[in-house]
């Protein structure tokens, strides 16, 4: 089974993305800011990430560029799940290493079809 | 976003200019003096924006906690609603294999069997009853020669006595005659015996079927009465469910589709509680700017200072976040209400009535069936009573051939006694006259009972013709004429087993169905305060929202000149927290006086843009 690490400093989110992916068939992770994220990337390897932009500790950006230095993260699709629409906050993400962007709120089906691609 | 338009309407006519901000009565005090803001008032509209703070705290409070039980609930609610989803495709699709409307295809064919069935045997009966008819006419033959043989007796029986009398006359000289006088004598008595055995066999016969016709022919009108209301019965049965069908059949899939529908709204509170998210950061930047309003007022030292003007057009800013905020809390919290009215709606109650209708009917259908094994079982029983009769009549016959015979045997016997009579009269010359006139008497019955061999033989070649015909009618009342009809029923019997298994199964997993709906009810029953709760929020945000306002019209009422607003800045100070479009877009509308942003919030979700 994918297992996919969902990052998010808000417990609605956490919970709508891990019901929506859980109920698609993927194993799936919690994370409650980026230093959280970082810190459980580091230590299980994940099939695919999702995170927020804005967190406390360590926002969305910084924590997928310290992603990508981790080991056998250099190709692991990383989606942001943002607020966020402005041009050039999508660019410093994908700058960052983001493999895509999804504004709030998420559509499911979609959301799991375009995961299950990135994840094959 | 009726709410804003009429703000902005009470606030700044079509086509005001940027200072719209600035109310007639603040450009009215233009060229007043320019006096410092009191203590006082200071200190009042920092207690509005304290309050507004709070109230903003207890909104994202309740808010929250709202959203969080939703949440639980509906994840238990989606889980509920894909299971009563696979149950009633499992229910749409065995009603459509193994509904009442395949069992109807099957009955119509049995009923064409089985009238054609009756029917024949119908016409076997009709045909019998015409070859009853014949053989009445076949025993009215054979009465009358027994008739004439009891005639040819009773004449016999007078001859033996004169042979008798002329054996007595002759004495020792009639010698051979007096063996001809006893066996003349003897052969009388057997010709008697035949003759009664003959006639006893002849009226029992007659009896026995007239006995048959009768009830024949008042059963058969009975009978053919029978399986026309049998088949009205039936047809009206078919056509009450084929009328009932396309209803039944609906049902199940209107069901369905009230599911499909609910599964959707779920799908959209999934979305609505992530607006709930964006509202939240919302809620925080309002939160961050009227603290940032509140310094902007606590350092400023005159009415002139800019940093009132700053804080007067944040304070705007923050009146239309608000009322988009409410926009946005009175979207997602109808799409929950919506999701909860359909859940409460959602009723298994008719699809749990499709399982017994569809027995009912079932067992009506049955019911109406099992007249055809009534009238199956009369027809088996005449057809066993004429198979009886008509094989009294091969017996008939049977009994008419050993009757013949031994008409044949006396008919020789009697021309043997003649030629012997004849010699024993020519014998006795003279002496022989008398004997040899018996001669002749016996010579005349012996040529009677040619005529009665001879009739007798006709009436039996019509018999024996009669019963081949017969053999060939009596096919239909066999039993692999049956087989057909034992087909067809054992298949309806199959369909209708089939019927009855699928509307146990629709029955079972209705039920099945009923007790989610129900754990559904109870589910949603526990988010039940959230409308109140919800109700709760509107009160919060309106009381914030009427804290900002009042603050506004109190910076407005001791604010001197606004002119110098730098919107350049103002814009960079409040929009730093922002991290949604809409919120840049409610702020330039403030503050540049275009008409602000409508809001289309769906819950459909948006799409993932792959870099």
């Amino acid at each position: 089974m994918k297992k996919i690490l969902a990052v998010d400093d808000s417990a609605s989110v956490r919970q709508m993305v891990n019901f929506t992916l859980k109920s698609a068939g993927f194993d799936v992770i919690d994370a409650v800011d980026g230093k959280d994220g970082l810190t459980k990337a580091g230590k299980d390897k994940f099939d695919m990430i999702i995170t927020d932009l804005n967190m406390p500790n360590l926002d969305g950006i910084q924590m997928i560029t310290e992603v990508r230095k981790l080991p056998g993260y250099s190709f692991v699709p990383i989606l942001m799940l943002t607020t966020e629409s402005q041009a050039e906050k999508k660019d410093a993400g994908r700058k960052a290493g983001a493999t895509g962007w999804i504004v709030k709120p998420f559509n499911a089906e979609q959301l799991t079809t375009v995961i299950r691609k990135l994840v094959k | 976003m009726s709410g804003l338009a009429d703000w902005q309407a009470e606030k700044s006519p079509v086509g005001a200019p940027a200072h719209f901000l600035f109310p007639q009565s603040s450009r009215r005090r233009r060229g007043a003096e320019h006096a410092a803001m009191n203590a006082a008032d200071k200190n009042n509209i920092l207690s509005k924006l304290e309050q507004a703070h709070r109230d903003l705290d207890q909104l994202a409070a309740s808010s929250g906690s709202v959203v969080e039980a939703a949440t639980q609930a509906f994840k238990i609610l989606a889980g509920q609603t894909e299971r009563i989803l696979k149950q009633a495709a499992n229910i749409v699709e065995r009603i459509a294999q193994e509904s009442m409307g395949a069992v109807l295809g099957k009955v119509r064919e049995l009923c064409l069997t089985v009238r054609d069935f009756l029917e024949r045997r119908l016409e076997g009966a009709t045909t019998v009853l015409g070859t009853l008819g014949k053989e009445e006419t076949q025993l009215r033959q054979l009465t009358s020669v027994t008739h004439r043989q009891e005639g040819v007796a009773h004449h016999l029986r007078a001859l033996s006595v004169f042979t008798n009398i002329e054996v007595a006359h002759l004495g020792r000289t009639g010698g051979d005659f007096k063996l001809l006088a006893e066996e003349l004598s003897a052969f009388s008595r057997s010709l008697s015996e035949q003759t009664l055995e003959l006639s006893a066999d002849t009226k029992n016969r007659e009896n026995e079927v007239e006995e048959t016709r009768a009830a024949l022919a008042a059963s058969l009108p009975k009978l053919r009465g029978e399986l026309v209301r049998m088949e009205e019965d039936i047809t009206e049965a078919q056509r009450v469910i084929e009328s009932d069908l396309s209803q039944q059949a609906d049902v199940p899939v209107r069901f369905r589709t009230g599911v499909e529908q609910t599964e959707q709204e779920i799908a959209g509170v999934v979305a609505a509680i992530q607006a709930h998210d964006i509202t939240r950061q919302q809620i925080e930047h309002v939160q961050h700017s009227l603290h940032l309003i509140a310094a902007k007022i606590s350092n400023a030292t005159t009415a002139e200072d800019n940093q009132l003007s700053i804080a007067s057009a944040g304070l705007t800013i923050q009146a239309c976040q608000l009322k988009n905020i409410k926009a946005t809390v009175e979207n997602w919290a109808s799409q929950i209400q919506r999701c909860m009215t359909g859940i409460r709606q959602l009723s298994a109650s008719e699809v749990i009535n499709v399982g017994p209708v569809v027995l009912r009917q079932e067992r009506e259908l049955s019911s109406q069936l099992a007249e055809i094994e009534v009238l199956q079982q009369k027809s088996q029983e005449y057809g066993g009573r004429m198979q009886a009769t008509l094989a009294g009549l091969s017996s008939m016959a049977t009994l008419v051939e050993g009757h013949l015979r031994q008409s044949r045997a006396i008919r020789d016997r009697l021309q043997l006694l003649m030629f012997n009579s004849l010699i024993e009269a020519n014998r006795l010359g003279r002496r022989g006259v008398v004997v040899s006139a018996i001669a002749n008497l016996i010579r005349g019955v012996s040529e009677q009972w040619t005529s009665i061999t001879e009739q007798s033989q006709r009436t039996l070649d019509e018999m024996m013709e009669l019963v081949q015909q017969t053999n060939k009618v009596m096919e239909v009342f066999s039993e692999t004429s049956q087989s057909s009809l034992r087909e067809d029923q054992a298949e309806t019997d199959a369909a209708l087993n089939k019927v009855r298994n699928a509307a146990a199964l629709v029955a079972a997993e209705a039920a099945k169905m009923r007790t989610i709906t129900e754990e559904m009810q109870r589910s949603l029953a526990e988010i039940g305060d959230a409308e109140s709760q919800l109700e709760g929020c509107f009160t919060h945000l309106d009381s914030a929202a009427a804290e900002v306002e009042e603050a506004i019209h109190a910076l407005e009422a001791n604010h001197a000149a606004m002119e110098n607003l730098d919107i350049a800045e103002t814009e960079r100070l409040f929009s730093s927290y922002y991290t949604t479009e809409i919120e840049r877009e409610v702020m330039h509308a403030a503050l540049h006086g275009s008409p602000l942003p409508v809001l289309q919030q769906s819950f459909t979700g948006n799409s993932v843009e792959l870099f």
